[in-house]
């Protein structure tokens, strides 16, 4: 009986084991493939750890570039209700909301995988996000395809290009576009119980630019209006491949960027746009207003966003300034080669205005560089006769 | 599954030829609602009719006992889990009892003193089944000793359908052992001078498979989460004469879970209660802290699904609907709460107790969180009950219960979302009997809340017979919010059944400190009991 009731409480003290402090986190192998995962992630304002959720998709996107996020706001559920003037909920976030069995009572936070139930329910807990998504990441890709898309600030349209999609496809596959934002600035409960109203709001679904359960996958560039009440330079646009029971096959986002988007247009009045090495005489010597003086010059038009540069050379030294402008007129040194930055933001005028003291040929040369376009060579002859 | 439910059939069949007296008990519940939509409320139904049904079914004799419960959910009433959907038998057990020993096989329910380390029950009103589908050992071998042993996997949902036999030890397992001396039983000066002394001890073991847990994906670096996680509990009461003195402690290894965001420490819970009573006259005073001791037999679960630990609330559990608005659930990562509370009985033919005597009760709780050493409570107030409930028979056909609270609820800590609340509340509540057929009984509420959110509420019941009762009710709030609720109850001889209309708003529903949402509703609902 003693012998037995040593080995009964051996049983039960053994039964517990400690983890000391050094051995608490290892690291863990893995081996991630091409294929592509989406997080849908159900948040609301008033939901206390949702912060914490959204802190771990944060950190799962920034580590894995295949993963796309978003965040999905119901209506349905209370923790979605707003605590200031902005607004996060949408109809299609209530739709897939409870396509997947989310109700009123459905703890926050949660998410979903891959449009996949894993197990019995299709919502996760965010501490096993990581696992899951992992696990999906180092499946083989079911499908493919690539989405370009290009913006015009001016316009607020963004072209949207989907390619090279996977041929065989399940009959009754469907693609879905979505619009997701970023940097929202906007209250948010935190876990401590504090409101942050300064809290920053990422992958917030915003539109669908399909219709809710997509459309017809194929090879096609669709057109799309950002509306005005979102930032455009916050925006992105995600591509969800579905088979015909509504499982994820593929995914990709793009993120709207329109500063470099708009490839750079340079245009000489009287002459054109400039979109390759050009030459160009200039024999009319005019008489600036303002400054009193003859010049020799040239005017035009540049579409951009964002920054380029002009180097200009010259062949001989100029004894007066000549001003380079966009916008902005910077003057010109006498130094022989001259690099300018201009950022530009839509529509600039450009010009160079010219003065010599006396008549002659004169030869400089613009060497126009910007991100989207190769550089353009602008040689300009000035012909000056003040005689 | 079905091989153990033949089992036990042909056990019992067995055991029928044997035993002539065998005793059948059991009972049918059925919730059900009818849901209308509504969607200033936010109630809309996506099914017609949702319900609830269990069937229990026991069978006693001399030496055997044995126990089904089938329960039927194909679209649960809200606020229980979707994962309750189903059908199936949620509880089967056989338990034979014989002088000293008492065996169960099957599901099987415990409780370790107040429950800080093991409290496995049932209760639908929550949605809690957490039983066990193993067995069970009570050996008493001699007057004053109590020893018991348990072990099995938990019931979370569904889970038992798996699996062929109904468990997978594989997916985990919990083990619990628990001895109590009752040593005034061995003393003759010890009862002959009314003094009770009990000692226990308790341990409980759980087996939770490790899970991949990422702590940082760059570079990927996972939790090393143990596999077996022990609590263990001492506790002791002694009664001398009408005094009492209980002090429970418990404690727990580090177990690293959904609950305390993967944090290693170890987990404590310290009870201490206080009581005296005498006729007419109770009072006692109980005050505990408890430190990370959420213990599930899944680390990944939530909610109250999994639950091997149970910390009790110190809170009461109201019955009228404005005090039981904000409800307190017990708060797992940590509190310190406290509770007083005295009742005294004018006794009939004084001045304070009138003809028919005089009942007061008064009751303090307060509830704070953790502070940043052990003693030390936090800044932030959790939740604060403080009522005063008169009860008074004024006259041979009238009674009248009137009640007085002030609480404190911090919404933020509870439900997550919302701010202190601080509201006034008075209850009236009048039952006249008109005569030995007809009772009536009207209640009148009112909530003063300094957060501007007030609240008035009727109640007339009328009852039959004491067969028929006829009911109506109306919540109404001064911002313009209306709830309300009509129906009628029958009883007789075990049947109640029970209809109704109601307009409902989103709440919780809490019993001992363990809560379940309930989301806003509107729709006829219909309630059927039968025991027998």
């Amino acid at each position: 009986m003693k012998k037995y009731l040593y080995i009964l409480s051996l049983i039960f003290f053994a039964a517990c084991q400690v983890i000391s402090p050094e051995e608490q986190i290892i690291p863990i192998d893995q081996s991630i493939t091409e294929n592509t995962v989406l997080l849908v992630e159900f948040s609301g304002v008033g939901c206390v750890n949702c912060p914490l959720a959204a802190t771990q998709a944060q950190q799962l996107s920034a580590a894995y570039n295949n993963l796309t996020v978003v965040q999905m706001h119901p209506k349905s559920n209370p923790f979605t209700t707003a605590m200031d003037q902005y607004d996060y909920t949408s109809l299609a976030a209530d739709e897939y909301y409870k396509y997947f069995g989310g109700t009123a009572s459905t703890p926050f936070p949660t998410g979903v995988i891959d449009f996949t139930p894993f197990g019995e329910s299709y919502f996760i807990d965010y501490t096993l996000w990581g696992e899951q998504i992992i696990k999906q990441l180092s499946q083989t890709p079911k499908a493919d395809f690539s989405l370009t898309t290009l913006t015009n600030s001016q316009t607020r349209q963004v072209s949207i290009t989907i390619s090279d999609l996977t041929e065989q496809l399940p009959s009754g596959s469907k693609m879905i576009l979505w619009l997701t934002e970023d940097s929202i600035v906007g209250a948010q409960l935190m876990p401590d119980g504090s409101i942050n109203m300064n809290y920053i709001h990422n992958h917030i679904l915003r539109q669908t630019i399909t219709d809710i359960w997509g459309e017809t996958p194929a090879n096609t560039e669709k057109q799309y209006v950002v509306p005005q009440e979102y930032d455009i330079n916050n925006c992105s646009i995600i591509a969800v491949l579905l088979d015909e029971n509504n499982r994820l096959l593929a995914t990709r986002h793009s993120r709207l960027n329109p500063l470099t988007d708009i490839p750079l247009t340079f245009s000489v009045n009287n002459i054109g746009m400039i979109t390759h090495d050009t030459t160009i005489v200039i024999d009319q010597v005019q008489l600036n207003p303002i400054s009193g003086k003859q010049e020799m010059q040239i005017e035009g038009m540049m579409i951009y966003n964002g920054t380029f540069s002009v180097i200009i050379e010259r062949e001989d030294i100029l004894p007066q300034d000549q001003f380079c402008c966009s916008g902005r007129c910077i003057n010109t040194n006498s130094e022989k080669v001259q690099e300018l930055s201009f950022a530009i933001n839509g529509i600039a005028e450009w010009y160079a205005h010219f003065v010599a003291q006396k008549s002659g040929e004169y030869k400089i040369t613009y060497i126009l560089n910007a991100k989207s376009i190769n550089p353009i060579k602008l040689t300009v002859i000035y012909q000056y006769n003040i005689d | 599954m079905r091989k153990l439910i033949l089992i036990i059939y042909v056990l019992l069949c067995c055991w029928g030829l044997v035993s002539a007296q065998v005793n059948v008990h059991g009972n049918i519940e059925h919730s059900g609602l009818f849901g209308v939509d509504d969607k200033s409320l936010g109630a809309v139904y996506d099914f017609p009719y949702l319900n609830n049904t269990y069937l229990s079914v026991g069978l006693d004799s001399k030496y055997i006992f044995a126990g089904v419960r089938i329960e039927a959910m194909p679209k649960p009433l809200q606020g229980y889990d979707a994962q309750f959907a189903g059908a199936g038998v949620g509880n089967i057990f056989v338990e034979g009892k014989y002088k000293w020993l008492d065996i169960t096989i099957g599901d099987v329910y415990a409780q370790y003193g107040s429950g800080l380390v093991m409290r496995l029950y049932e209760d639908r009103a929550l949605g809690v089944d957490n039983s066990l589908r193993g067995g069970k050992i009570v050996v008493e071998p001699y007057k004053g000793i109590h020893i018991e042993a348990i072990g099995g996997k938990q019931r979370v949902y569904w889970n038992c359908y798996n699996s062929a036999w109904g468990w997978d030890y594989t997916k985990g397992a919990v083990v619990g052992s628990n001895m109590e001396l009752q040593i005034d039983q061995w003393s003759q000066k010890m009862t002959d001078n009314n003094i009770r002394l009990m000692v226990g001890a308790s341990y409980v073991s759980k087996y939770d498979p490790k899970d991949t847990v990422y702590a940082s994906y760059n570079p990927p670096m996972i939790y090393n989460l143990p596999e077996w996680t022990a609590a263990g509990e001492v506790r002791s009461k002694l009664q001398i004469k009408n005094w009492s003195v209980l002090v429970e402690y418990a404690f727990r290894a580090g177990d690293p879970s959904a609950d305390n965001m993967f944090s290693y420490r170890h987990g404590e819970a310290l009870l201490l209660s206080a009581s005296y009573s005498i006729k007419g006259m109770s009072v006692l005073t109980q005050i505990k802290r408890s430190e990370n001791m959420s213990f599930r037999s899944d680390r990944m679960l939530r909610g109250t699904a999994g639950m091997i630990s149970y910390l009790p609330a110190f809170t009461t559990t109201h019955t009228y609907s404005l005090a039981s608005l904000y409800p307190y659930a017990t708060n797992m990562n940590g509190e310190w709460a406290w509770q007083a509370e005295a009742r005294y009985t004018w006794k009939k033919n004084t001045l304070m107790g009138g003809k028919y005597g005089t009942t007061l009760h008064l009751n303090l709780t307060h509830v704070r969180g953790l502070g940043n050493q052990w003693f030390k409570v936090s800044n932030d107030p959790y939740y604060t009950d403080i009522h005063l409930n008169l009860s008074k028979r004024l006259h041979k056909n009238w009674w009248i219960n009137a009640m007085y609270m002030y609480q404190t609820y911090n919404q933020t800590i509870v439900e997550g979302h919302g701010d202190l609340i601080r509201s006034h509340i008075f209850v009236a509540d009048v039952k006249y009997k008109i005569n030995d057929n007809i009772t009536m009984r009207a209640e009148a509420q009112y909530l003063y809340s300094h957060h501007n959110d007030h609240w008035i509420y009727g109640l007339l019941e009328l009852s039959f017979l004491k067969c028929l009762t006829l009911s109506a009710a109306d919540m109404y709030n001064i911002d313009g919010e209306n709830y309300w609720q009509a129906g009628v109850a029958f009883q007789m001889k075990g049947h109640r059944l029970q209809a109704g209309f109601a307009r409902q708003r989103a709440g919780y529903n809490c019993q001992g400190g363990v809560c379940r949402y309930v989301p806003a509703q509107k729709g006829a609902t219909l309630n059927y009991t039968y025991s027998f």
